[in-house]
C-alpha cells in the first residue's frame, strides 16, 4: 500500500479574535482513505474542511495535498470535490446533465465524459432517474447526483460538510452505505465532517475527535468505540454515557476494580495511570450492562422509566441514589415494566483519573 | 377513561395545483397528548401543521378545537401557537424580548414571558442575545416563546432538527416533560424515527399526503399495516413468496431461499402472492446450525460497525440480508465467513403482493 499521505495538515491553528476555532491541528490523510472528522458544534470540524478546501485561510499552520504546500492556492485550482450539507443542482438540467456538467467545463471530449458519467450513475444506482429533473427527486437522491457531480469532475479528494444534514434516518442509512462503495470502488481520498457518530463510525476508515478545536483521538471506529482515550470520548461515541465518581480498590494490569458508592464494586479497563486508593472517573455505556430477572449479582436496580426503540429498550433503573442508563436488545422474553426490579451486571467500564474540571464538565457536549 | 379531544381533523384535502398535499387526512388528538407526525420530506407534514394552525385554508375538511370549528376562524383567536421550522429568533432583540414580542405587539403586560424562561431554564440569561447562547439554548429560548403564548395547543414543526444528535436526545426529554408538567397538547412534527418514538404518546405516520398508520410506538414498530411504514421505522429485509400451507399456528411461505414459517397472526393476509418482511434487529446469527425454524446458511458479505450495534450484510444464495447485532455481547464476524441465520416465526411480518410494484410501496419513490 502506498503510504505517501495524501493529505497533511500540519500545525493549523485558526483565531477569530480572542476565540480559538483551531488549536494546533496537526493530521496525516493517506492516499485512499476515508476519514471522518467528527465533534459538538463549535468544535472546529467545518473550518477544518474549508481551511483544506482552500475556502478559509488559517492563522498559522499549512495544508500540504499530495506533497505540495497548497496555501496559496485558491480551491478552484486545488482538485477537490466539493459536497456540502445544503444540496445545490442546476434545476433547469437533469440527472446526467448535472453530473457531465463538471468534466464537460474541464474540456473533456464529449465521449469519455459520457463514459465516466455512466459509470458513475451505474455505481450509484441513478440509472432509471438519470433523466429525472431536482425537483422530481427525493432529498436523498437529489444528495446521490450531488456527489455524483463532484465525483464526475475528475477529483481525487473529496470534501463533505455534513452531507447527510437535511434527509431523513433512512435516506441518510441507505446513502452512506452507498457513498463509502462508490468512494472505495473508484479509490478516491475522502474527507467528512459530521456530527452524527453512527454515520461516522458507518463510512470512516478512521475517525478524527475534535473538541473546543483541539483533536482528541484518532483512530479507527473500532479503536475509538473500545478504547476511548477520554471521558469525553466515552460519552460522545454513543451519545450517552454513566459517569460516576469512584475509588481504586485493586488494580491488575490494565483492569482496575472500583467502588463506587451507593452503586458497588466492578471491573473497569484503566485508561489513564492510576493506582489503588486514588479517587477517579469511570464511565459505562448503557449497553455494557446487562440485565437479568434469574441470576443473582451485587446490584440491584428499579425500573424508574423507559423508551421503546423497537430494536431495544432504553431503561433508567434507579440503584440507590444513583441513575443507571441501560439499553437492552428487544428479546421475546423481556418485556419491562416501571417498578420491575433486575438484577445487572457491568460488563465493561472505563476508568480516568478523575477530572479536575469534575465530571459534569468533562463529559459536557461542548 | 374517557379523553376529552383537545384536536380533530375531519376529512382534510389539500391541493397545490396539481399537487395532492394532503388527501382525506382525519385523526383526533385528546387533551394533555404528546402526538408526533411522522414521515419523509414532501409527505405533507407541514402543510398539514399549517392547516390547523389557520395559516393555510383546507380545500375540504374541518379542523375542529376544543370541540368548535375553528375551520374559519384566523390563527389568532384559535388557542394554538405554532413553532415553524427554523425558529429564527430576533438577533438584536434579548432572549427576553424574543419571548415576550408577541405580547409587546399586542400591548399585553404579563408574567407570562419569565414564568415560560423559569420553565426552560434560562431566567437567568434573560438579558443575553441570541448569539451569546448555544444552540440548545436558543432551541429553549424559541419554545419559552411559544409557551409564553399561552396557548393550550402547541404546533412544533422539527424542533428538534438543527440541534446535533446528542444534544436532540436530551431535549426531547425535556420537552415532553415540559408539555406534560403544563398539561398541554403538543403536535410534534418530525422525519426522525427515534425522535418520534421516544416523545410521543402516539405517532401519526404520514405519507404522499396521505396517513398510513396512527398508534403507539410499539403498535408502529411492532405491527405496521404497510410496507412503506416497516420500511420507515427501520430498514427492513423483504423477500417474496406465495403461502403454501398452513398448520400450527403458523404459514408456510415459498421464496426463493426456500420454505419459510411465520406466526399466522403476524400476516395481514391468507392467502396469494405475499411480500415476507425482517427487521434486521429481529435475524439471529450463529456460528454453528441450531434446531430453530427458518435457519439458512449465510455467507458474511461485509461487516459494518456502528458501534451499540454491528452490521453484518449477508448474502443468502441469492438474496441480500442485512443482521443487526448487539456488539457489547457478540461473537466477532469477519468477511467471508459462513453463518447459521434464524428468522423467528414470532417477527416476520407478511404482506400481500403490493399490485403498484414493490419498489415504489417500499421506498416511496
Amino acid at each position: 500500500m502506498n503510504e505517501m499521505p495524501n493529505v497533511e495538515i500540519l500545525n493549523v491553528s485558526k483565531r477569530y479574535g480572542n476565540i480559538v476555532a483551531l488549536d494546533n491541528v496537526s493530521l496525516k490523510i493517506n492516499d485512499k482513505e476515508y476519514v471522518c472528522i467528527i465533534g459538538p458544534s463549535g468544535s472546529g470540524k467545518s473550518t477544518l474542511l474549508k481551511i483544506i478546501a482552500g475556502i478559509i485561510k488559517p492563522t498559522e499552520g499549512s495544508v500540504i495535498i499530495d506533497g505540495v504546500r497548497v496555501d496559496d492556492i485558491p480551491l478552484s485550482e486545488r482538485g477537490i470535490g466539493v459536497v456540502m450539507q445544503d444540496i445545490l443542482l442546476f434545476p433547469n438540467m437533469n440527472v446526467r446533465d448535472n453530473v457531465s456538467f463538471p468534466p464537460l467545463v474541464k474540456g473533456l471530449d464529449y465521449g469519455t465524459v459520457k463514459s465516466i458519467v455512466s459509470e458513475i450513475i451505474r455505481d450509484l444506482s441513478l440509472v432509471t432517474l438519470a433523466e429525472r429533473y431536482p425537483d422530481e427527486l427525493s432529498r436523498g437522491s437529489q444528495q446521490k447526483v450531488a456527489i455524483a457531480r463532484a465525483v464526475a469532475s475528475g477529483a481525487r479528494l473529496i470534501l463533505m460538510d455534513e452531507p447527510m444534514g437535511s434527509l431523513d434516518t433512512r435516506s441518510s442509512r441507505i446513502l452512506r452505505y452507498e457513498l463509502r462503495s462508490l468512494i472505495k470502488d473508484l479509490g478516491l481520498t475522502a474527507i467528512h465532517v459530521t456530527h452524527n457518530q453512527e454515520e461516522a463510525m458507518s463510512v470512516a476508515d478512521r475517525m478524527v475527535i475534535l473538541r473546543r478545536g483541539k483533536v482528541m483521538q484518532v483512530g479507527t471506529p473500532e479503536e475509538i468505540y473500545f478504547n476511548p482515550k477520554s471521558l469525553f470520548i466515552a460519552r460522545f461515541v454513543g451519545g450517552e454515557v454513566n459517569a460516576f465518581e469512584g475509588i481504586v480498590e485493586e488494580v491488575s494490569g490494565d483492569k482496575a476494580t472500583v467502588y463506587v458508592k451507593g452503586l458497588g464494586r466492578f471491573e473497569g479497563k484503566i485508561m489513564e495511570g492510576v493506582s489503588k486508593g486514588d479517587k477517579v472517573g469511570i464511565a459505562v455505556r448503557p449497553e455494557d450492562v446487562i440485565v437479568t430477572e434469574s441470576h443473582e449479582t451485587e446490584i440491584k436496580g428499579c425500573v424508574k422509566s423507559l423508551t421503546y426503540y423497537g430494536f431495544c429498550y432504553e431503561i433508567d433503573l434507579k440503584i440507590g441514589n444513583h441513575i443507571l442508563k441501560v439499553k437492552v436488545p428487544r428479546r421475546r422474553w423481556f418485556s419491562p415494566d416501571i417498578g420491575d426490579e433486575y438484577y445487572i451486571d457491568i460488563i465493561r467500564a472505563y476508568v480516568y483519573r478523575y477530572p479536575e474540571e469534575g465530571l459534569e464538565r468533562a463529559i459536557a457536549y461542548e | 377513561m374517557s379523553y376529552k379531544e383537545a384536536l380533530e381533523v375531519r376529512h382534510v384535502s389539500k391541493s397545490y395545483g396539481k399537487v395532492r398535499a394532503l388527501v382525506d387526512v382525519s385523526f383526533t388528538v385528546r387533551e394533555g397528548e404528546y402526538f408526533c407526525i411522522l414521515g419523509p420530506t414532501g409527505a405533507g407534514k407541514t402543510t398539514l401543521l399549517k392547516i390547523i394552525s389557520g395559516l393555510l385554508k383546507p380545500d375540504r375538511g374541518k379542523v375542529i378545537v376544543f370541540g368548535e370549528d375553528a375551520t374559519d376562524l384566523p390563527p389568532e383567536v384559535r388557542n394554538i401557537s405554532y413553532m415553524p421550522q427554523g425558529y429564527a429568533l430576533f438577533s438584536h432583540l434579548t432572549v427576553y424580548e424574543n419571548v415576550s414580542y408577541s405580547q409587546w405587539i399586542k400591548g399585553i403586560k404579563s408574567d407570562k414571558p419569565l414564568e415560560a424562561l423559569r420553565i426552560v431554564d434560562l431566567e437567568r440569561r434573560k438579558d443575553n442575545y441570541p448569539y451569546e447562547l448555544s444552540g440548545g439554548q436558543q432551541q429553549r429560548v424559541a419554545l419559552a416563546r411559544v409557551l409564553a403564548s399561552g396557548s393550550k395547543i402547541l404546533l412544533l414543526d422539527e424542533p428538534l432538527s438543527a440541534l446535533d444528535a446528542v444534544l436532540n436526545i436530551e431535549l426531547r426529554r425535556e420537552l415532553r416533560m415540559m408539555v406534560k408538567e403544563l398539561k398541554l397538547t403538543a403536535i410534534h412534527v418530525t422525519h426522525n424515527t427515534a425522535e418520534a418514538m421516544s416523545i410521543a404518546d402516539r405517532i401519526l405516520v404520514l405519507r404522499k399526503g396521505r396517513v398510513e398508520q396512527i398508534g403507539k410506538a410499539h403498535e408502529i414498530y411492532d405491527i405496521p399495516s404497510t410496507i412503506f411504514t416497516a420500511g420507515f421505522i427501520s430498514e427492513i429485509n423483504y423477500i417474496d413468496g406465495v403461502i403454501v400451507g398452513s398448520g400450527a399456528g403458523l404459514f408456510y411461505i415459498k421464496t426463493n431461499i426456500g420454505t419459510i414459517s411465520i406466526l399466522r397472526e403476524r400476516s395481514h393476509v391468507r392467502e396469494g402472492n405475499v411480500i415476507v418482511v425482517f427487521r434486521p434487529s429481529d435475524i439471529r446469527v450463529f456460528k454453528k446450525v441450531t434446531n430453530d425454524d427458518n435457519v439458512f446458511k449465510a455467507t458474511v458479505k461485509d461487516v459494518e460497525f456502528l458501534g451499540l450495534i454491528t452490521r453484518l450484510h449477508l448474502r443468502i444464495k441469492t438474496w441480500d440480508v442485512i443482521a443487526d447485532v448487539w456488539t457489547s455481547t457478540s461473537e466477532s464476524y469477519r468477511k467471508n465467513e459462513e453463518v447459521y441465520v434464524v428468522f423467528p416465526p414470532e417477527w416476520g411480518i407478511v404482506y400481500q403482493y403490493p399490485k403498484e410494484g414493490l419498489m415504489l410501496e417500499v421506498l416511496g419513490e
